[in-house]
């Protein structure tokens, strides 16, 4: 009679402890965030702010790395493979999207309404064996700096965050609703501060500001320069020889140029401000502290 | 009892010849209609299961039969191709979305099938081994590759080239093997998996090469001007992909103009199906799109006229069979006149003469039975092969 009131408690202890652990499962996928991947540090500002505290949002790219020449290794290939969404920037930002494997039904190319904006460079073309020349013609990429673009690609991510989860559709229109506020109103305020450039020689270290020359009215002329790279006198020389030299310069850099590169281009009257494109997480702030920040040096010179 | 079972034993294995001669024939006959009913109907079953767990297939005009045999069992019968830009179309009529195949190329006798990702969550398939494919070059392999080639995630794979006699054409890529697939009984079983973009870069679509702004030798760069490299023939091209000079793979042209061989449609639902063949079939959206059931049901319908003759055949077969029996046994009991005679004179009823001679008959139906039963188990081994043979 013991060993069988034994043998009862045993499976009431089974059987209580088996239901705990489901318990705590479902608890588990009931408060498991679901996941949205972004390829760039715009997408992952607007991402973040429609989306909430309910979505986890992945942005795997180291933050010493320009994501615009990230190659991402098989690991990082796996978590975006993992993610439910995976919003792109397109017009040929991510290069490497060729060359993985990602679920097509998932990708979002957020440019993908405004591609007939896209602004096409030629590359270099090559030509070997039967199939003759071909070129790797190029598209620019940083389609944010345009913030009426900007802000059709945090128009996207909403349309389709709410289509694919309409259960929160409230939630997001709320969200885009302020990023859209602080997006306008940061587009008129370029506009503004760019309006006093408009007839002035701009010249740009790296040829990434392609659409806020389109938006904001620029002429811009682009070098190949890194900003922490050391300038010979005599590329100074002939980059200001090629200059329009009654006009006021304006050169943006997308980071901080070395000093002495500075001294050369101030001393030529060459006004420096450096406009961080914000590809990647900014060391201080967010995207549009940034962007703010990238205005208030261009005030800076103008004063 | 048991004395007559000894005796038709004894009898039976005594003329050895013969008993194994109408046991076989026995067996045979038995076998013949049970064993290629369980052919037809199996395979039947896997041809069905297979083409019911597929909504629609599209591709380029023409058969329809071709199209759903190399879209479902990865034959690869030389079918006209569709671009990328295809399923791009198909997915913005919003009804469903697309998977696209492309199945031409092989490695060691086993299909290279290009797809997407999406393919191992619409099969519900998944790596026993290893991780499905992530970049390109990468390969995951079906069970029975992984068995028959003794490979395993970790190891390599060459595709085999179009042509022997075409030196100048497309190098083998060499494809790291990175998951093995679990067992589905089902063609992805016998085939490799990679990105459909591997399958462009096998055909020469896309490729890998040293950097030409960085050359320099003048064997290899033969001009050079501001915009355009002109190399040679000495130029090196990459025929496996690794971390290393992946960044040197590149695709020329729009992608969305690339070759796929068939596109597996999945409908969101019934509705979107109808609409959807209702404005291909109307000519709003080009090239075809088939409902596999069908096709495989029509298939069938062949299959099955056949198996109709077959039937008739084995009937008369079997009474033929049953008529030389009946003469083998007369005949046979004729020359065993005096034997059963002796038999009788030593004490043996007749009674006891009709047990012994029926135990024999009787010895000899089941052990061709359980003859015929074991050919009907070994049958279900070889329904693939018989698929692959016959129908396919």
């Amino acid at each position: 009679m013991k060993q069988i009131f034994a043998l009862f408690i045993i499976l009431l202890t089974a059987g209580s402890c088996g239901s705990g652990v489901k318990k705590e499962k479902s608890s588990n996928e009931e408060t498991a965030q679901k996941t949205l991947a972004v390829t760039n540090y715009p997408l992952f500002f607007f991402t973040q702010q429609i989306a909430g505290d309910k979505f986890e949002v992945l942005f795997p790219v180291p933050a010493d790395i320009d994501p615009a020449f990230f190659e991402p290794g098989a690991d990082v290939v796996s978590t975006y493979q993992s993610a439910e969404m995976i919003f792109i920037n397109g017009a040929g930002y991510e290069s490497w999207v060729d060359k993985v494997s990602l679920p097509q039904r998932k990708i979002v190319n957020t440019t993908a309404k405004v591609s007939d904006q896209y602004i096409q460079e030629r590359g270099m073309s090559h030509s070997h064996g039967p199939d003759g020349e071909h070129d790797h013609a190029e598209t620019a990429f940083t389609t944010w700096l345009d913030q009426s673009i900007a802000l059709e690609q945090a128009k996207l991510i909403n349309e389709t965050l709410k289509e694919t989860y309409p259960e929160s559709s409230e939630l997001f229109d709320a969200n885009f609703k302020a990023l859209e506020e602080e997006l306008t109103a940061l587009d008129t305020q370029m506009d503004l501060a760019f309006s006093s450039w408009a007839d002035a020689s701009v010249s740009a270290s790296h040829p990434v500001y392609q659409y806020l020359g389109a938006r904001y009215g620029l002429h811009i002329h682009s070098e190949h320069w890194e900003p922490g790279q050391k300038l010979e006198s005599d590329e100074v020389n002939t980059f200001i020889g090629s200059l329009h030299h009654n006009d006021s310069q304006l050169m943006l850099w997308e980071g901080e140029p070395h000093p002495e590169t500075r001294k050369l281009l101030e001393d030529a009257d060459v006004k420096v401000v450096v406009f961080l494109p914000c590809g990647n997480i900014p060391a201080q702030g967010d995207y549009l502290t940034t962007m703010k920040q990238n205005l208030e040096s261009l005030d800076m010179v103008d004063e | 009892m048991k004395d007559s079972i000894y005796l038709a034993y004894r009898y039976l294995t005594y003329n050895r010849v013969r008993s194994l001669v109408l046991t076989f024939s026995v067996a045979i006959i038995i076998f013949l209609p049970v064993g290629l009913k369980r052919l037809i109907s199996e395979s039947e079953d896997q041809m069905l299961a297979r083409a019911n767990s597929t909504p629609l297939i599209a591709g380029k005009k023409g058969s329809p039969t071709d199209l759903v045999i190399n879209t479902l069992y990865f034959q690869q019968e030389k079918i006209e191709t569709l671009t990328m830009e295809y399923a791009a179309i198909l997915d913005e009529t919003g009804f469903g979305y697309s998977i696209p195949i492309m199945s031409s190329y092989s490695a060691r006798g086993f299909p290279i099938v290009g797809t997407s990702l999406d393919y191992f969550d619409f099969r519900d398939l998944s790596p026993e081994s290893g991780r499905l494919f992530g970049v390109v070059g990468e390969c995951v392999i079906g069970s029975n590759v992984a068995r028959r080639l003794d490979i395993q995630a970790g190891d390599s794979l060459i595709s085999s080239p179009e042509s022997f006699f075409d030196f100048a054409g497309v190098y083998p890529l060499k494809m790291d093997v990175v998951g093995v697939l679990g067992h589905s009984n089902t063609p992805d079983d016998d085939a490799i998996f990679v990105d459909v973009k591997t399958t462009w870069i096998i055909m020469g679509l896309g490729h890998g090469h040293q950097d030409l702004v960085q050359v320099n030798d003048p064997t290899i760069v033969l001009e050079r001007s501001d915009s355009t490299v002109t190399a040679g023939a000495k130029l090196f091209m990459y025929n496996q992909i690794d971390p290393e000079n992946i960044d040197q793979f590149h695709f020329h042209g729009d992608i969305n103009s690339y070759p796929i061989t068939s596109i597996i449609f999945i409908p969101e639902n019934q509705k979107a199906s109808t609409l959807l063949r209702g404005r291909i079939e109307s000519g709003e959206i080009d090239n075809q799109i088939v409902v596999p059931t069908l096709v495989v049901d029509n298939l069938l319908q062949s299959i099955f006229r056949i198996k109709q003759i077959f039937n008739s055949v084995f009937v008369i077969v079997g009474l033929a069979v049953s008529l030389i029996f009946g003469l083998v046994i007369a005949l046979s009991l004729r020359l065993r006149k005096d034997e059963l005679y002796t038999m009788f004179t030593i004490g043996s009823g007749r009674s006891k003469i009709a047990q012994i001679i029926g135990m024999e008959l009787l010895l000899l139906v089941v052990i061709s039975a359980l003859i015929s039963g074991i050919m009907y188990y070994i049958t279900g081994f070889f329904i693939d092969e018989f698929m692959n043979a016959f129908i396919i």
